[in-house]
């Protein structure tokens, strides 16, 4: 009973791992460097409306809710492990807080995208 | 360094506070690691920005701001950097974390690079695109 959760946790950190390898890098790129200054993208891209558009859009939706919830569950598993590294071992509390985290986030961030509508 | 240990009251082996410090490879095993840290924080960062964008207008528009103040910006160049690297690691330890297929180990690895060399132009392209 108590390994049935790991191989969850485990697809979730590689799934997650994998979209911030692949668009990890010009996602910051888009929204933290280039529209905030204009810098090659104009900074209209991120307007109220656009981004309002996006987040209203169903494969919008999930395209962010798929960002921020992998990127959590991928980072959430390496801090678990970062812990252990550095000293701090306790394997349940760490899950419970960690994963904890990740899935609190998650659930939050689909209850904002439900609550901008469709 | 198991990374695993059952919940066990066993001994455990002292390990002095500094270990990672003692061989590159150590060293770069902790940066690859503690990379998760930035993916973290950038993911709570669009979360905020999903949360300031349900309160409408004026709301996101200070979220705008904040974001292209100094600190938020030397965090998201500090962020690109730990990105990339860690899109290097992801694809270097791929042919180890792979199950077996006949493929070159640097195939994969070069291929996975290239992907995420295309993937960025492209959606830098596509947005440029879609602007202008």
């Amino acid at each position: 009973m108590k390994r049935a959760s790991d191989p969850i946790f485990w697809a979730l950190f590689g799934a997650g791992g994998m979209l911030a390898a692949l668009v990890g890098p010009v996602l910051i790129f888009i929204t933290g460097l280039a529209v905030p200054f204009g810098f090659i993208l104009p900074q209209q891209t991120m307007s109220y409306g656009n981004m309002l558009a996006l987040a209203q859009n169903p494969i919008g939706k999930l395209a962010i809710l798929a960002v921020i919830s992998l990127f959590l569950f991928h980072g959430c598993h390496r801090l678990f492990h970062c812990f252990h590294d550095v000293g701090i071992r306790s394997p349940a509390a760490g899950k419970f807080v960690f994963f904890g985290f990740a899935t609190t986030v998650t659930v939050i961030t689909a209850v904002l995208l439900l609550a901008i509508g469709f | 360094m198991s990374r695993f240990k059952p919940d066990l009251k066993t001994y455990t082996r002292p390990i002095p506070a500094g270990w990672w410090w003692q061989t590159p490879f150590l060293l770069r095993y902790m940066l690859r690691e503690w990379s998760s840290l930035f993916v973290v924080a950038y993911a709570l960062v669009l979360l905020s920005g999903v949360y300031s964008l349900s309160q409408g207008e004026a709301s996101y528009d200070a979220w705008r701001g904040v974001i292209a103040s100094p600190p938020l910006v030397v965090f998201h160049l500090i962020a690109l950097l730990v990105l990339v690297y860690h899109s290097y690691t992801w694809f270097k330890v791929m042919p180890k974390t792979t199950p077996h297929i006949p493929i070159d180990p640097k195939v994969i690895t070069y291929g996975g690079i290239a992907v995420v060399a295309f993937i960025s132009v492209a959606a830098v392209a596509i947005v440029y695109w879609v602007m202008s």
